[in-house]
């Protein structure tokens, strides 16, 4: 008895320690918002913002399933369990917050998944043809998406760019490389040069 | 096509302006392959011009004011003045799918400031089209009137009371035809100089023994040995007939001559282009007094565009003109210049150019020798206005003496147009 108590105890230290060292480490390497910043994009974790469209499947309802949107303070609105706010969750956290709010009152044990449809659009202006928004693609980076806006003219200053994550709210600009990966919601700008 | 462009580079330039915005076409070039900064248009900033019909019709107003140290290019004892110059001009320019009309017409109106005697005014008028019989087929037409003052710096100035004027009256006319990768263009050009009388001490000076006429005719062919180089031969022979034989100093100055060089137009991926030739020009006089002038024709005419931003223009040229120096049958002028276009913002343009110019005469011992600088910036406020900042100098010196001079002129110009 004595020892399972003290080696549950064990666990639960190593558990607080470990969820505590990633969480410094998730502090540091990710931003408020979008993808932890990793090399590999297979081990990124996704965090849900404004303006992305996500298909919630809850298993055997199909009254509850459906294509939603995020509104503009990050909630769903829900048949039967009503407003969620899903904002900076991963889809993770979404499906089990999701999953939270219909135990016990609607369903014993929802089976919920979560997959995000339409990413929200980056933005990109400046010394690009076609300055805009422009839908997120998978993987893509600054370079990426100058080419989707139509490529820099010939006075874009093509070194380094403007960017601004998502998210940042009044988050300054940081002047970052063509190579940089863009996460959605980023807001890109291509400066001048003049010689 | 490469070889076209090229081409316009030694032929006179004529048809449409590219940086003219036509209403309802399509978006203006930015961005060409061999395109400099000056070719560039300017979205926004370029005049739209009034639409009358299938013409459109482009009016300005240009205002200078400008301050010159040496208003009569002397060489000790020099006056400055500050001159206003007005000048109004209209193009009306043709806008159709097939060949080329334009008509235009310019007056310049200068006032200075505490020497009136040197007022005066320039006008000119003229048309100039092509003609597209084919794609392969094109007759380009000129033709214009220009009333012109001799500049006080010319060796050519009587020093008279005023600058002396004169009329020219030029008509041009040039056929291509293209045969697959050769090109042959005959061309034709006659101008006649029409000199008023100079007031001087003592009455006038007359001028009239320095009208002539002079005819040039040629032909250039290209032969495209691939799209970015052509080879090119350029023989052309000119006639000039004076109209009063012989002159006020005894000689008969007419003369005929010819130019023949060969040469390549290259352009290596659109940002170096441009002609290089040699070759061997000659002028034979009439009157056994003056001597034969001939020399070796080399020129360059190349625009190499660094970046899209900046573009350097190298050029160098001979050519045989006529002189009233007593004694000499007229001057080889040697020239070399360089210039830098640079587009600092879209609408802020900077310029800067340095030209050295020896004048060898022939049948007198005179030389001179001219340095031309300058540096300019041209601000394109909107459609409607333009501003433009320059400072040019030049310096001539020359183994006569007395005749060396260095002038400074500052120029502030505004332009109104629609």
């Amino acid at each position: 008895m004595r020892r399972r108590s003290t080696r549950s105890l064990g666990h639960g230290a190593i558990a607080g320690l470990l969820v505590l060292l990633s969480g410094v480490l998730a502090a540091t390497l990710s931003p408020a918002n979008g993808w932890a910043q990793s090399a590999s994009l297979g081990e990124a974790t996704y965090q849900l913002g404004p303006g992305d469209r996500v298909r919630i499947s809850v298993f055997g309802h199909k009254d509850l399933s459906g294509e939603f949107e995020l509104d503009g303070v990050g909630r769903v609105s829900l048949p039967l369990i009503g407003s969620v706010t899903l904002l900076n969750n991963s889809l993770a956290d979404a499906e089990r917050e999701i999953a939270d709010r219909l135990r016990p009152d609607y369903l014993k044990n929802p089976q919920v998944s979560l997959e995000v449809l339409n990413y929200r659009p980056f933005y990109i202006i400046g010394e690009v043809r076609s300055p805009g928004s422009y839908a997120y693609v998978n993987g893509m980076s600054v370079l990426n998406a100058v080419a989707i806006a139509g490529g820099f003219t010939y006075r874009a200053r093509e070194e380094n760019v403007y960017l601004r994550r998502a998210g940042d709210g009044e988050g300054e600009e940081r002047l970052v490389g063509v190579e940089t990966l863009l996460l959605p919601g980023d807001f890109v700008k291509v400066r001048e040069r003049f010689f | 096509m490469a070889v076209m462009w090229l081409l316009a580079l030694s032929l006179p330039a004529f048809g449409q302006d590219l940086k003219r915005a036509v209403p309802g076409a399509e978006e203006p070039f930015t961005d060409l392959r061999g395109m400099s900064v000056t070719d560039r248009a300017h979205p926004g900033y370029d005049p739209l011009g009034i639409r009358i019909g299938s013409f459109v019709l482009y009016p300005a107003l240009d205002v200078a004011g400008s301050y010159n140290d040496n208003i009569f290019a002397t060489d000790v004892v020099t006056v400055s003045d500050y001159i206003i110059e007005i000048n109004p001009s209209i193009d009306l320019v043709s806008n159709w799918s097939n060949h080329v009309l334009n008509l235009f017409a310019s007056g310049s109106i200068f006032r200075y400031a505490d020497n009136p005697s040197e007022d005066r005014e320039n006008y000119e008028a003229g048309a100039d089209g092509r003609i597209d019989f084919t794609r392969d087929v094109t007759l380009d037409l000129l033709g214009q009137f220009e009333h012109l003052t001799e500049e006080r710096g010319s060796p050519n100035d009587v020093g008279g009371f005023a600058p002396t004027q004169f009329n020219l009256v030029t008509g041009e006319a040039a056929y291509t035809q293209t045969f697959n990768r050769l090109t042959v263009a005959p061309f034709a050009k006659i101008q006649y100089y029409d000199f008023d009388d100079t007031p001087a001490l003592g009455g006038v000076i007359n001028n009239d023994d320095r009208d002539r006429l002079e005819t040039r005719v040629g032909m250039r062919a290209d032969y495209e040995l691939t799209p970015d180089v052509a080879f090119f031969v350029l023989g052309k022979g000119n006639f000039r007939d004076y109209q009063t034989v012989p002159d006020d100093s005894g000689l008969i100055r007419n003369s005929h001559g010819f130019n023949l060089v060969a040469g390549a137009a290259l352009d290596f991926t659109g940002s170096l282009f441009g002609d290089i030739y040699v070759g061997y020009l000659s002028q034979y006089y009439d009157d056994p007094a003056l001597i034969t002038i001939s020399g070796v024709n080399a020129g360059i005419d190349m625009t190499w565009n660094v970046t899209p931003l900046t573009s350097v223009t190298a050029t160098a040229q001979r050519r045989i003109e006529e002189t009233i120096q007593a004694g000499a049958s007229g001057f080889l002028a040697t020239q070399i210049g360089i210039a830098v276009d640079h587009e600092l913002l879209r609408n802020l343009i900077l310029h800067a150019e340095i030209i050295g110019r020896w004048d060898d005469y022939q049948g007198i011992t005179r030389e001179d020798n001219y340095i031309d600088a300058g540096v300019s910036g041209q601000y394109l406020m909107n459609r409607y206005l333009r501003f433009e900042l320059s400072y040019a100098f030049t310096q001539r010196d020359s183994n006569v003496a007395g005749d060396d001079y260095a002038r400074n002129i500052v120029m502030a110009r505004f332009r109104v147009q629609y």
